[in-house]
């Protein structure tokens, strides 16, 4: 009778372990939060690499800089951005 | 027996002395910085030519300025006018990274000061135009000698 014990208790013993480690795995699973969880998202489609000016493309000139420079100096800052450069080039 | 001892003694140590005093007394045999000697001499006809070109730059400014749209429209071919000129008064230094380091801050610095020099006049505040003008001469006469170092550092013509 002790040795049937024995021998079942052999047999049931792995089948109960994994049980448990299955349903651990689930909790542990379900404990992410909708940040954390991947979403099964489409991979993203290959995006073509932006072209690099080389050569005398790549010279910087005045005019790359002018759509900034419209849009950042106003009348209303204009001696505030004068003595702000004024700062620089005395640097 | 003992006063050999300390006699060598006494030798060693001052030959260690001698040596840590050379060293530092000593001068460097080559330069450590790469810097030229001498920095060259700003060339007259080198912002000559400079000041001219943005001369140019300015009155043909004024005139697209009437027109905003129109003078959008044509940054793409004013730059590349822009970019041959640079070429053509620097030579291959426009192709280097510190050269274009340099040519990047001169670029930045001068659409800032003209679009101030825009809105001065404007306004016709005469003061405040004259002062951006001084700052766009000094402006060109920095970025003359910043080139001309560069060009003496790296050995071209």
């Amino acid at each position: 009778m002790k040795r049937a014990l024995a021998v079942l208790l052999v047999w049931t013993a792995p089948l109960s372990l994994a049980a448990c480690k299955g349903e651990r795995s689930e909790r542990v699973a379900a404990s992410y939060s909708s940040v954390t969880r991947a979403t099964e998202r489409p991979l993203p489609t290959r995006r073509e690499p932006q072209a690099v000016a080389v050569g005398s493309d790549a010279v910087p000139v005045e005019e790359d800089y002018e759509a900034r420079a419209a849009s950042s100096i106003t009348e209303a800052n204009l001696p505030a951005k004068l003595a702000e450069l004024e700062r620089e080039l005395r640097f | 027996m003992i006063a050999r001892h300390f006699t060598r003694f006494g030798v060693f140590m001052a030959l260690s002395a001698a040596c840590f005093a050379g060293l530092a007394l000593a001068q460097p045999e080559g330069r450590t910085d790469d810097r030229p000697a001498v920095a060259p001499a700003l060339d007259p006809s080198l912002l000559q030519r400079v000041q001219e070109l943005e001369g140019a730059r300015r009155t043909a400014r004024q005139a697209g300025l009437k027109d905003p749209k129109a003078w959008e429209a044509n940054r793409a071919q004013r730059a590349s006018v822009h970019r041959q000129q640079l070429a053509t008064l620097w030579g291959s230094v426009v192709d280097r990274i510190d050269g274009q380091a340099r040519l990047r801050l001169h670029a930045d610095r001068m659409a800032r000061l003209n679009r101030m020099l825009d809105l001065a006049e404007q306004k016709g505040e005469r003061p405040l135009s004259a002062t951006i003008r001084a700052d766009i001469a000094a402006e060109l006469a920095r970025h003359v000698r910043a080139m001309q170092q560069l060009k003496a550092e790296a050995g071209l013509p």
